[in-house]
Parts: structure tokens; C-alpha cells; sequence
């Protein structure tokens, strides 16, 4: 009797000697680094990684460019969230999350670019030319990154010509020692993103086997677009007709109108590609989140400024201005919201990152201003827009100053609502947003601060002064 | 290791099989006479020999005598000895007599149970008595304020919210700091498996527990009581016994009905829209900005959100048993809604416990429990979905309704009424928990018992939103489960050699292991609201499914020894294995030693004395560990399942670092038992626990790509004092009453991190933008700007800079050390009061030293904003020099920061609450044996958090608020936490 029970329970004693490997368990969702280098199509996904972390909402998932609309003078933030109102009132201190999570997610971007960079040359199965192009497509995403960061991290070049305060330059691969950078010049960012984006569009396609790729990928077109805005903030006006004329080569032509958002059209030079399953929307956040009224499923956030309407409606009959839908914002009040990111239910509008018209708007500056006279060739590019806008010709202007007001004009009304505004009041010394001593140019609050958790972590790091 | 493990269990059963001689064995069980619950180390010999044994955790024993034994001896303290002649009998049970309550106390232990007086371990417990017929949803809400140094939080006053228990100060940073809960020896998964709706954690995970069903609740807090546990022992571990039947007694039916309603124990403040307008018209003037249009409606969105929840309870229990079986069998039906709209719980479980004697030497057992909980989910706190936080900031002139009476879509603060009265936000969850265990006696004194057990839960959420609050519609599923399944195999061996040495011991090995798997699934696009399931979905924006498991081997060993129940002596280890940790600190081992001295059971001590009837003396040492941290945090990763472009996408997710290891906490443990004028029982206990190798989310600067790595970096303090005081003020035969008191000192100290130093040098780890750990302080230290208030000469907000002078701008480097989150004490506090039939209990429970952050008060006290209600205390503004007001003049400079971040959030967190109060009438029992059918009869009026005392410029609706749920480093804040709801029921219990 009793040896039956004995032996019963010996049997499960036994039954456990199958536990001992059940401690050696992996992760079913990672893969290990060793593993992500070693084979063409994990190492293809990591540079589409870096593509995947610029769509976050941080990075080109719009925040950082609505934040540029409204401190400058584009758009009225009506939002409740008090980091973003902070700074719409040129008020905020050194804690805000929102300063955080951008300047965190563009080191992302850095990072991720620069440990492609670093590792896919050891990638067995990659040929030559497959190698290239991804380093040439990290550079660019790296170039990218750090004009933002040192566009909305450091007072502009205009102020001390670029020997001030930018950003840390972190281009090596992180491997596990910490090191704890100080902040290079706005110069030698620049630098750095020169260099990047010329040797980018050096190894870079000038299209890929899909539209989609040539249009959502980075091409030598995109490089050189992108050379041409470094150096129309620089001034450095000869470089950047250069780099402008460049571009223009690719496979891009002005849109005949403006449909050609969110549809991958030759109007697109580099647009980051969103769908409804893949997007940078986080939380409530998206561009169509901030931009769109409430009953079509948007936060009602960020509407039309009275200035910009202003601006619309003092020369009647732009199309731009029609590219608008009207509807109750967050503060319950009827008002105007763009319509360039219509999808406000899944946030799946692509980010429109360089289009062909902004380089032939950075053409048309650049020839304007390194001509004493007014120029030609800017007059023409100036009417090729108003013309698509429905407006009538200007041909005749009384000074170089007279176009270039009105180019500037022109890419205020053509670029409104994709993040460019802020950068083009400040490199023309101008204020951001009139009325508010705060918002003048060279104040301590236009530019964000240095975020206070990495100043606690990195005492190497100086702080932006007034925060 | 284990092979050799298991080789010597075997080694060991063939061996004593082999061994037993002619002698004849006596088994039998040992019970309470009153309860007839077990009664364990109960000394059992042959009178006038020498040898013996005790009782295992059931009571059980089996004792070898020699054939011409006669009569055996059962003695144990605070129980009143019994002789017993054997006679022809194999199987001797018996029910002993108390002669002192608290020295009769039983307490659970790790893989076992003891006698209060001999046990040398620190445990609190609560049992069945303390919370029947108290409505409680999940079973921690059972040791609030009932047990000494364990703080129990309830996050909100959601119906079913998670909770946050800190025993002696918590023990982690960044790892998980919840206890461990052990229900009948199976470790319960305690992950977070619900999705969070605004809050920074989801439902309780033990939501499925039933508190019917629980006999009594232990907490084992010093090392000699957690180290069984090693790994998983330092955040304190909770035992959660559940009831029995007895043997050889008729079936006892017990019906207990309740019924009751609810509301908040407050509100926040809020204009109506004619004090909107008002304010919002003289705000604009004020500025010289015309004052738009805004409509004239109104409506009262918070009264509209607010409703009287009501609850209705059914349970029904039979317990009994033969001289072979015993059995328990309970269920429960319970409904409940809370006081705001949408929120809404039905719980629907049962429990069958069952003991069967196969034969006098073998026993089985079975403890199984299935339960489903069915909730309709609300959000709370930070999120505008939520009907109470967006009640308070939905613009009151703002209408649910359109013109046609249909609802409206309001954006981005949404029309909760209409997400509420549409569509749906429900969980639907099943919980099977449960083990089996078969028993053998080998030889006299010896034990083997194989148990297995299960956890399985599931939660199943389904939400749907419909097409005029996203176009199109909406919706998600989300199916989390988390399957565990152990074994554990342990001999025991008690024996008693000659007069006075008592031996116990205990040898194990156990392996358990579980699986989680998340499923979420979400889609966009309905042709109509009337299609409820993502299947219809034109645009699947979301099929993700996720999978992790983890596991753990363990070997441990007890070793108890008591000299003529004087000096007591235990020691313990434990060996543990584990899948979450790097190649190179795999195993740890841990440990504690403990000893104890029972004072009043020398031979000088005269026991007669008026004053002290029994004093003990303890102290322990050990060390303990902390598993909870991430699956594979060891592992350098690159995470897959990003796209980018239709195609598939890695990032890094983790740096390397195979020398993750276990956190280690040491504790050392003073403790006083006494019995004093035959009527105080009087516990005292002080505590010094160090953390060393904590498990710390390193800091990483941004520059490097990540945001932190888990690393064994750093160290921490918890000391404190705790006082447990149970008297019997009169006792009579019409009239008694009874206190009960205990509190618990606790204070944390960081004593190292990680290098991340703040301005005055401190190294730093921050929880929350407000809160933060640093060294030198608790590890819940507001760090905050200091709101000084308003300049009655300029009508400006004033703040503090860091030197202390006044400023209107203040900036980051002001802030400060104002407090911290972590209470000085906290307590309970129980009147029982019996006259003849009627009785009444009072218990407070209360905490003190505390500091909470409201932070939905930067949003009710924008004076600027024009998106959002306000706060009627900004009606106060300053108008003339000299006005002591609450807000700043219209135009000053800082109306705009007058809200910012500062310690005007910050209030006093300290309070103390009338938790319950009971009045009950029993039916007398000439009454009820009348009835022949009633055993007894007994009802009740209770109350819930019926009154509060808090500080008076409290400006939140509660205290008790986390609004992150078992946070370590974020405690005591809140953005707009549901209060605790004030309730009353009425109830009725029969036993048959």
C-alpha cells in the first residue's frame, strides 16, 4: 500500500529533471544586437529604424514643426496642454517634458544613425553599392536631425554668426561607455551637417525602383535640397543656389496645384511616409491631431493666427488660403484649421519634410539677395508660385529688398503650417510674434532650453541662459 | 544541483520506509476547540517518555511509540494540555482549550504555520473578522490601516482601482516594490494587466480574489519571515490563507447579504458658466483684448457625471466534514456601481477547498478558485475621456446636446455623457487559481508533501467609440493572459528529543513558471455603430501579440530549534535561479538567522503577577531579494515590430549588461511580545533594512540614444518602529469592549545612486517632474519651485527663489526639498463595542507626514486659458492694493505662470478616516434555536469612509490618492483621481 503512494510521488519527483534548461529562456519580441548586424535583412531594417524613429511625433510627427508655426506667427495654439502653452507664451523653464522628449528623440535619430553608419560595413550579403546608399541615407536622416535640434536649441546663426552655443555632436556608435559631450558651436554643427549631407549626396540614388521609396527614402535630391535651407540660414547665398540648382536636376517638378499632399507626386523631394498603421501620432498628438477641429476628430489645437488670415486676405483670391476647413477649436470657439493634413481620425497623412517648391523658394532668396539688382530669375520663380496660387504676376520691383520681401511673403503663404516659420522670422532678425517683448528677436525664450535632466546628467553640458 | 537535490529526497524516503520497525505509529490532527482550525508545533509525547513530536502547518502529526505507550500528552502555549490514552486506537485527533487569547494566535508562515508565541519571525495578520461584510473589491484594501507598517494606498475610488502597499518603507526604486502574494502557497502573477486609461497603471491585478473567501491575511515582514521566499522576499511577502472545513463537525451554511449606495467623499470646485463668462469677460478687459462671443448656454457637467452608486453583495458559504474529509465551499455574486456614470462591476466567483485522509499516513488536498469579474471601465485622472477629470474641465457653457438632442462631439475635453450613454468600455476577466498536494508521513515526525499549483488569468478588454466622437468609429481589443504553474516538494521533520530540545525542519524544491502574452487589436472605419466587433473595421490600425516568460528554480531549507519553549532558534535559506538575470548572477542565495527568549516562561519568572503575563523577546537577521524587473533587462536588444514604408523595422532597445543581478535588501529585526494586566497585548518591533545593489533605472544622458539602464547601483535605508496594541477594556457578560491600535514608523533614506547630481550635489533619481529620490532623503522628495502667493501691494504671483527672496519669474534652479511622499506613520485604530445583542466597531485608519500633489489643480487654476473650466477660488482674485487674494490681478505678468508647477499644488497629505463603522444586531439565541432552522441571525448597518479629518486648505477631493498605482518613485500625486466613495449598506447574515 504505502509503496504505491511512494512511488507515485517519486514519479513527479522525477517528472521535474526536464526544469534545468527552463531557465535559459530569450526575448520573442528582440532580437540580440550580435544578430541585427549579421544578415542583409535585419541590417536593412535597422536603417528603416532610423526612418521609423523620424516619423515619431517628436522628431516629424509634428510637434517640433508646430511648435516653429506658433511661436512664430502662424498659428494660434489653443491647446490645454501647459508645456506647449509655455511656450506659446515665451514663458517656459527648463522642466518641460515636451523640450525634453524632442531633444530626446532627435538624439534618437542620431544614434540610431550613427550605429548604422558604424556597423553595416561588417554586414556580410551587402553589396558595395546596398552599403553606401545606407550610410548615405543615415547621413542624411543625421543631417536632418541636427538642423532641427540646432535650429530650435540655439539662438540662430544671425545672432553671433554661429560661434555661439549649438547642440553636442555625437557621431560615433554608443557601445556602452557613456561619455558626457559639451556643446559644440552652431558653426561646427553646421559643419557637420555639411559634410554629412555632401557626402550623402554623393553616395545617395537619385530615385528608387518605387515612387514611394524615391519620394519617402533620402536621394542625392533631397541631400542637396537639404544643403540649400543649411545654407540660406548660413547666408551663405552663392553655396546655396548651388546646392538649390542641384536639386532641381532630380526628378521633381512644381505641382500644378495643390493636391499633391500626402500622394508621393514629383512635387515631393524627401516626405516621410505615414499610413494609418504607422505613424508618429502619440497619444492625442499628430499633425492632423493638432490641426484639425474637433468634430472631425482633432484636438482643435492649433488654428489659423489673425496675422496669417491677415495675410491671406489682404491679396484676395489665393488658393492657399482655400486649403482650409472651419470648425469649433479647443477653446469651443468656431475657427480656421488647415487642410494639409486632413486624416485627423488615424493621423496617416505623410510629413512633408523638403518639397520642390521650398528649394526654388530658397533659390529665388538666394538669387535675390546676392544680386544688387532686383534678379530675374527670382522674379520668374516668384510668379511661377503666385501663378499656381491663383494670384496675378509681379514683375516689376523698385528694390532687391522690394523681392525679397516678397519672396519671403510668398514662402510665409506657400510653407504655412509645415514648421518653417519661426527660422524665417529669426534669420531676418524679426520678432516672432508682435506685442510680446518675450517673443523678440534674440530673446532668451525663443529658443528652447537645454533640457534640465540632461544638464543633471551631464555637467559638461551649459544651460540656455534665462531658463 | 537539483539532480543531487532530488537524489537525496529519495535517498531519504526509501531509506525511513525501509527503517520503520514494528513500533506502532500514532497519527492524528490537532485543532482549536472554539474555531476548529489547525493548531500547528503543537508538542505531542508519550507520557512519562521522553520523545515526541510537533505538529505540521495542518496540524497534522504521526508519532512512533512503543507498544506499551499508553496515554500521549499534548501541550501547547496559550492552550490548556490534554492527556489522551490511546487505547487500541491508531489515529489520535484532538481539540485543545484556550487559556489566552493571543497566545493562541496561529500565524501563517512560509511553507508552514506557528504558534504566535513560539515564532520568531515578524508577521502581522489580519483575519476574517477585521473586513466581513466590509465591501471591498480587491484583497489588499483588507490591510489598510489593520496591520503595523504596511501603507496601503488606494490609487482612486475607481471601482476595482490598483492599489499601492509600501511594507516598512518599501524596499526598490525602479524595480517593482510590491509585495509578494502567496494564496495557499501558489505565488499569484500580480502584472499589470489591464490597459491604463489615464491613471499611470491599469486595474488591480488581484481583482479576482475574493475577500469572502479568506480565512485570514498574513504579512511577513522581517528577513527571518521573507528569506523562505529569497528572491522575491524584500518587498515583504503576503499570505492569504482561505477558509476550511472541519473535521467531524455538522455543515455549517453561512448566507450574508448586503445592499448599499455610494457617493464621493467630495469634489473639486468649478465655476458655472455665468462666473465663466464673468471671469473670462473681466480677464480680456482687464488685458485689452476684445471679448468674443461666447455662447450663453450653460450646463453642469460635474453634477451630470455624478450619480449614486449602489452595490449589492450575495455570498454563500458551507464548510464541514467527517473524521476522513473536510471541505469548503463558497460563492459570491456581487454587483456594484460606482458613483459616476460608466463605471460599473460584477463579480461572479467560486471556491471549493477540500482535505481528504486517504489513508492515517496519506492526505490529499485541493484549493481551487474560479472567478470572473466583469467591469465597465472608465478613464481616470489624466486623460479628457474620463468623465470626472473632463467634467471639471469641459467649458460650462459647452452643451452635451445639439440642436436636434443629439449628442455632440466636444473635442479634445470629449462629451463624456455621450461616450458613456454610447458605445462601450468594458473587461471582462476569469481568474482560475488553485493547487492540489498529496501528503505522506514516511516515518514518525517526517512529512513529504508534493503540491502543484496554477494561475491562470485572463483579461479581456473590449472598447468601442462611435462615429460622432471619431469618424468612422472606433475600437480596440485587448487580450492579456498571464498562465503560471508551479511545484513545490518539501519534507518536513519535527521531533521532539528528550525533555526540552524541539526540532523542526524543512527541505525544499520548487519550480514555477509563467507565461505572459499581450494581444491588442485595433481598427477604424464602421459602416455602422450598431457593429460592435473589429472585425468590421474598414482600417486595422493595430494587430500586435507579444509574448515573454520567465522562471524560477528553487531550493530552501528551515531549520527551527526551541529549548523547553524558552530559547527559540531558526534558521533559513534559500537558493534561487532565475531566467530575468544576467549569465554572470544567475543563482543567489539568501538567508536569515533568528532567535527569540520567552522571559516569562523561565522558572524565576513568577508567572502570577498582576503586570506581565507573558514576555518574549526577539531579534532576526537576514537578507532577501527582489526579482521584478523586466524579462530580459540583461540583454543588449534591438527591438523589432517598428515599419517604416510597408516594411519592417528594428531600433535598439537595451544596452548589455550581464551583471544584472538581484537586489538585496538586509534587515535586522528587534521585537517585543507581551501579554500585560491580563488584558494588553502589546507588540513592539524595530526594524533596520538596507538595500544594497538596487536595482536602479540608471540615468543616461539623451546623447547616448537611451534614456537609462537597469543597473545594480545603489543603496537605501528603511527604519522604523511599530506598536501593535490589542486590549479587552471590560468584559462582561452584557457588555465588552475591545481596541485595537497599531502604528508604524518609517523613515527612508537614499543613502547612494547612480552619479546624476542636482545643484546642491546630490546624486538623483527623478520619478516625476515634482517628486525624486536623492541622497540623503527619501526616496519620495518633492523637489519644487516654492509658491509664496499673492503680493497684496502688486497683485502679483509671487514664488521663492532659491536664496528665499521673492520673485515673479522663478526658473528651474529655484527649486527646492519641500517635503516628501512617504509618511512619518501610519495606522489603524479599532472601538469593538458588544452590549447584550447589539454591537459596534469604529475603525480610523490614518497616515501623517505626508505631501500629495493634485496636479489637476494647474489646470482648474489657469487664470489665462480660455479651454477649460476653472476653479470658483480664482472668483477671488486681486482687485485693489491690499487684498489678501487667491489669484493674481487680471493683467499681471505671471497670469500666466500663477499655475505653473510649484508647491501651491502641494498639500498636506496627512489624514485620518472613520474607514468603518458597524452597528449590528444578532438575533438572541432563544430566538433563533427557535426557529430550528437558523443557527444564527444577525444585521447591520455599515459605513465607509463616512467622515475624514484632513488638514483644512486641503484644496483636492482626497488625500489618498496615487494616481500612478504601484509606483515606487511617484507616490501621493494626482491629476484629477476619483475620491474614495463614501458608502452605505445595510446587511443580513444567517447561518443554517
Amino acid at each position: 500500500m504505502k509503496i504505491k503512494y511512494i512511488i507515485a510521488i517519486s514519479a513527479l519527483a522525477f517528472s521535474l529533471s526536464s526544469c534545468e534548461s527552463k531557465l535559459a529562456l530569450t526575448p520573442e519580441q528582440d532580437l540580440t544586437e550580435e544578430t541585427i548586424f549579421s544578415n542583409p535583412s535585419t541590417a536593412k531594417s535597422a536603417v528603416l529604424g532610423v526612418y521609423s524613429t523620424a516619423q515619431t511625433l517628436e522628431f516629424y510627427g509634428s510637434m517640433p514643426q508646430i511648435i516653429e508655426e506658433y511661436m512664430g506667427d502662424n498659428v494660434e495654439f489653443v491647446g490645454s496642454f501647459p508645456t506647449l502653452q509655455e511656450l506659446r507664451d515665451f514663458t517656459t523653464v527648463s522642466t518641460n517634458g515636451n523640450v525634453s522628449g524632442i531633444w530626446q528623440v532627435h538624439y534618437q535619430v542620431i544614434t540610431r544613425a550613427n550605429k548604422v553608419i558604424a556597423n553595416i560595413a561588417s554586414v556580410t550579403g551587402l553589396s558595395d553599392a546596398e552599403k553606401n546608399q545606407f550610410v548615405g541615407e543615415a547621413k542624411f536622416l543625421r543631417a536632418l536631425a541636427y538642423l532641427q535640434l540646432v535650429n530650435m536649441y540655439a539662438q540662430p546663426f544671425q545672432v553671433t554668426t554661429g560661434t555661439n552655443l549649438g547642440v553636442p555632436l555625437i557621431v560615433d556608435d554608443f557601445t556602452g561607455t557613456i561619455s558626457y559631450p559639451a556643446r559644440a558651436t552652431v558653426n561646427q554643427v553646421h559643419d557637420q551637417i555639411k559634410k554629412d549631407l555632401t557626402e550623402a549626396a554623393a553616395a545617395l540614388p537619385a530615385s528608387y525602383a518605387t515612387g514611394v521609396d524615391t519620394r519617402g527614402r533620402a536621394t542625392k535630391g533631397a541631400a542637396n535640397a537639404l544643403l540649400s535651407r543649411l545654407y540660406l540660414y548660413r547666408e551663405e547665398w552663392a553655396n546655396a543656389i548651388t546646392a538649390a540648382r542641384a536639386a532641381i536636376t532630380g526628378p521633381y517638378t512644381l505641382a500644378t496645384d495643390y493636391t499633391f499632399y500626402d500622394k508621393n507626386t514629383a512635387e515631393d523631394v524627401f516626405t516621410i511616409q505615414n499610413s494609418p498603421t504607422d505613424n508618429g501620432r502619440t497619444g492625442s498628438g499628430g499633425w492632423a491631431s493638432y490641426y484639425s477641429p474637433a468634430p472631425l476628430g482633432g484636438r482643435g489645437d492649433a488654428p489659423f493666427s489673425a496675422n496669417l488670415i491677415a495675410a491671406y486676405e489682404a491679396e484676395a483670391g489665393d488658393k492657399r488660403y482655400l486649403l482650409k476647413r472651419t470648425g469649433t477649436a479647443a477653446d469651443a470657439v468656431s475657427r480656421a484649421f488647415t487642410s494639409k493634413f486632413p486624416d485627423a481620425v488615424n493621423n496617416s497623412d505623410n510629413s512633408p519634410v523638403i518639397r520642390i517648391t521650398e528649394v526654388y523658394l530658397n533659390l529665388a532668396e538666394a538669387l535675390a539677395q546676392s544680386n544688387a539688382l532686383p534678379n530675374a530669375e527670382a522674379i520668374t520663380i516668384l510668379n511661377n508660385l503666385r501663378n499656381r496660387a491663383g494670384l496675378a504676376p509681379k514683375l516689376v520691383f523698385a528694390t532687391k529688398q522690394a523681392l525679397i520681401d516678397a519672396i519671403l511673403l510668398e514662402r510665409r503663404k506657400e510653407l504655412a503650417f509645415e514648421g518653417f516659420r519661426r527660422m524665417d522670422l529669426l534669420r531676418y532678425k524679426q520678432n516672432l510674434r508682435s506685442g510680446n517683448p518675450l517673443a523678440a528677436y534674440g530673446g532668451q525664450k525663443t529658443i528652447l532650453p537645454i533640457p534640465q535632466r540632461e544638464l543633471d546628467n551631464n555637467t559638461s553640458l551649459q544651460p540656455n541662459p534665462g531658463f | 544541483m537539483k539532480r543531487k537535490l532530488l537524489a537525496f529526497l529519495l535517498f531519504g524516503l526509501f531509506a525511513v520506509t525501509s527503517a520503520i520497525a514494528q513500533n506502532k505509529t500514532i497519527t492524528g490532527r490537532v485543532v482549536g476547540a472554539d474555531d476548529g482550525l489547525p493548531l500547528p508545533g503543537v508538542s505531542v509525547r508519550v507520557k512519562g517518555g521522553t520523545a515526541g513530536t510537533t505538529t505540521g502547518a495542518e496540524g497534522n502529526y504521526s508519532l512512533n511509540v512503543p507498544s506499551t505507550a499508553s496515554v500521549l500528552t499534548f501541550t501547547y502555549i496559550g492552550y490548556v494540555s490534554q492527556e489522551i490514552s490511546i487505547g487500541s486506537r491508531s489515529r489520535v485527533d484532538v481539540r485543545l482549550v484556550t487559556d489566552a487569547k493571543l497566545l493562541s494566535e496561529v500565524v501563517v508562515v512560509g511553507y508552514g504555520a506557528q504558534s504566535r508565541a513560539l515564532s520568531t519571525q515578524s508577521t502581522s495578520s489580519v483575519s476574517a473578522e477585521s473586513f466581513k461584510n466590509v465591501p471591498i473589491i480587491s484583497p489588499q484594501q483588507i490591510l489598510q490601516g489593520q496591520a503595523a507598517g504596511v501603507n496601503m494606498v488606494n490609487s482612486s475610488g475607481v471601482l476595482g482601482s490598483a492599489s499601492q502597499i509600501t511594507i516598512r518603507g518599501g524596499s526598490s526604486l525602479t524595480a517593482g516594490g510590491q509585495p509578494l502574494y502567496v494564496i495557499d502557497g501558489v505565488p499569484l502573477n500580480t502584472g499589470n494587466y489591464t490597459q491604463g486609461q489615464g491613471g499611470g497603471s491599469g486595474l488591480n491585478p488581484l481583482l479576482n480574489i475574493n475577500a469572502n473567501d479568506i480565512e485570514s491575511m498574513t504579512v511577513l515582514k522581517d528577513a527571518s519571515a521573507a528569506a523562505i521566499y529569497g528572491s522575491r522576499g524584500s518587498n515583504g511577502v503576503i499570505l492569504i490563507k482561505t477558509k476550511s472545513g472541519a473535521n467531524n463537525s455538522a455543515t455549517k451554511i453561512n448566507v450574508d447579504y448586503f445592499n448599499g449606495t455610494s457617493e464621493p467623499t467630495d469634489i473639486l470646485k468649478y465655476m458655472n458658466a455665468d462666473q465663466w463668462r464673468t471671469f473670462r469677460r473681466d480677464f480680456l478687459q482687464a488685458n485689452n483684448t476684445a471679448v468674443p462671443a461666447y455662447p450663453t448656454t450653460s450646463f453642469d457637467w460635474t453634477d451630470a457625471v455624478l450619480r449614486t452608486g449602489k452595490m449589492n453583495n450575495f455570498n454563500a458559504s458551507a464548510s464541514g466534514g467527517n473524521d476522513k474529509t473536510r471541505f469548503y465551499l463558497g460563492g459570491t455574486f456581487a454587483d456594484e456601481s460606482g458613483y459616476t456614470i460608466g463605471n460599473d462591476l460584477e463579480r461572479l466567483s467560486g471556491r471549493f477547498n477540500f482535505n481528504h485522509n486517504i489513508s492515517e499516513k496519506v492526505r490529499v488536498g485541493l484549493n481551487y478558485n474560479l472567478a470572473r469579474v466583469n467591469s465597465d471601465r472608465i478613464g481616470a485622472e489624466n486623460s479628457t475621456y474620463a468623465p470626472l477629470t473632463s467634467s471639471y474641465l469641459q467649458l460650462p457653457y459647452v452643451m452635451p446636446y445639439d440642436a436636434n438632442g443629439n449628442f455632440r462631439n466636444t473635442g479634445f475635453i470629449q462629451n463624456v455623457i455621450g461616450l458613456e450613454a454610447t458605445g462601450f468600455n468594458k473587461l471582462n476577466s476569469t481568474r482560475n487559481t488553485g493547487n492540489a498536494y498529496a501528503e505522506v508521513d514516511i516515518i514518525s515526525g517526517l512529512t513529504f508533501k508534493t503540491d502543484w499549483g496554477i494561475d491562470n488569468a485572463l483579461f479581456d478588454e473590449k472598447y468601442r467609440e462611435v462615429d460622432v466622437f471619431t469618424p468612422g468609429g472606433y475600437g480596440y481589443i485587448s487580450r492579456r493572459s498571464d498562465n503560471k504553474w508551479l511545484t513545490s516538494n518539501t519534507l518536513n521533520y519535527n521531533k521532539i528529543i528528550g525533555q526540552n530540545h524541539s526540532v523542526s525542519g524543512l527541505l525544499g524544491y520548487s519550480f514555477e513558471t509563467s507565461r505572459l502574452t499581450n494581444g491588442l487589436f485595433e481598427g477604424q472605419g464602421f459602416a455602422s455603430d450598431a457593429l460592435p466587433n473589429i472585425g468590421s473595421a474598414s482600417t486595422p490600425l493595430t494587430a500586435s501579440e507579444t509574448g515573454a516568460e520567465w522562471a524560477l528554480e528553487s531550493q530552501f531549507a528551515r531549520l527551527g530549534y526551541s529549548y523547553a519553549d524558552k530559547y527559540l532558534f531558526e534558521g533559513t535559506v534559500r537558493r534561487d535561479g532565475s531566467s530575468r538575470f544576467g549569465a554572470n548572477k544567475k543563482y543567489g542565495i539568501f538567508y536569515a538567522a533568528s532567535a527569540g527568549w520567552i522571559l516569562s516562561n523561565e522558572s524565576f519568572f513568577n508567572k502570577d503577577n498582576k503586570i506581565a503575563q507573558f514576555l518574549k523577546f526577539t531579534g532576526s537577521y537576514g537578507i532577501s531579494g527582489n526579482d521584478q524587473i523586466g524579462y530580459f533587462d540583461y540583454l543588449g536588444t534591438f527591438g523589432a515590430g517598428a515599419a517604416y514604408s510597408d516594411a519592417s523595422a528594428s531600433t535598439p532597445a537595451r544596452v548589455a549588461n550581464p551583471n544584472l543581478g538581484w537586489e538585496e535588501t538586509e534587515q535586522l529585526d528587534i521585537g517585543l511580545t507581551a501579554r500585560l494586566f491580563n488584558a494588553v497585548d502589546l507588540q513592539l518591533n524595530y526594524y533596520n533594512k538596507n538595500t544594497k545593489g538596487l536595482l536602479a533605472s540608471v540615468p543616461y544622458p539623451f546623447t547616448t540614444g537611451f534614456a537609462s539602464a537597469t543597473q545594480n547601483i545603489g543603496e537605501m535605508r528603511n527604519r522604523g518602529f511599530e506598536v501593535t496594541l490589542g486590549t479587552q477594556n471590560v468584559k462582561s457578560e452584557n457588555f465588552s469592549w475591545t481596541t485595537n491600535f497599531n502604528i508604524g514608523f518609517n523613515k527612508n533614506t537614499v543613502l547612494s545612486l547612480p552619479e546624476n547630481k542636482d545643484p546642491e550635489g546630490r546624486n538623483f533619481i527623478s520619478g516625476s517632474t515634482a517628486q525624486r529620490a536623492i541622497v540623503g532623503e527619501s526616496r519620495n522628495s518633492f523637489y519644487l519651485i516654492r509658491y509664496k502667493g499673492i503680493n497684496p501691494a502688486t497683485g502679483d504671483a509671487e514664488w521663492l527663489k532659491k536664496d528665499g527672496t521673492p520673485t515673479t519669474t522663478p526658473v528651474a534652479a529655484d527649486r527646492v526639498l519641500v517635503g516628501h511622499a512617504d509618511p512619518d506613520f501610519v495606522g489603524g485604530f479599532t472601538n469593538t463595542f458588544r452590549y447584550k445583542d447589539f454591537d459596534l466597531s469604529a475603525f480610523f485608519n490614518f497616515a501623517y507626514g505626508n505631501k500629495v500633489l493634485i496636479d489637476g489643480l494647474r489646470f482648474t487654476e489657469n487664470v489665462a486659458t480660455p479651454s477649460f473650466n476653472k476653479s470658483t477660488d480664482l472668483l477671488n482674485y486681486w482687485k485693489t492694493a491690499g487684498d489678501q487674494a487667491f489669484a493674481p490681478r487680471l493683467n499681471s505678468p505671471t497670469r500666466g505662470t500663477f499655475n505653473q508647477l510649484s508647491t501651491s499644488q502641494l498639500q498636506d497629505g496627512s489624514y485620518a478616516r472613520l474607514k468603518t463603522v458597524t452597528v449590528g444586531y444578532n438575533l438572541p439565541s432563544s430566538v433563533v434555536s427557535k426557529t430550528k432552522v437558523l443557527r444564527s441571525a444577525r444585521i447591520y448597518l455599515l459605513g465607509q469612509n463616512l467622515w475624514t479629518i484632513q488638514n483644512k486648505d486641503f484644496r483636492g477631493p482626497d488625500p489618498e490618492v496615487s494616481a500612478n498605482g504601484a509606483s515606487n518613485l511617484i507616490m501621493g500625486e494626482s491629476f484629477f483621481a476619483l475620491p474614495q466613495a463614501k458608502s452605505v449598506t445595510f446587511g443580513i447574515n444567517l447561518g443554517l
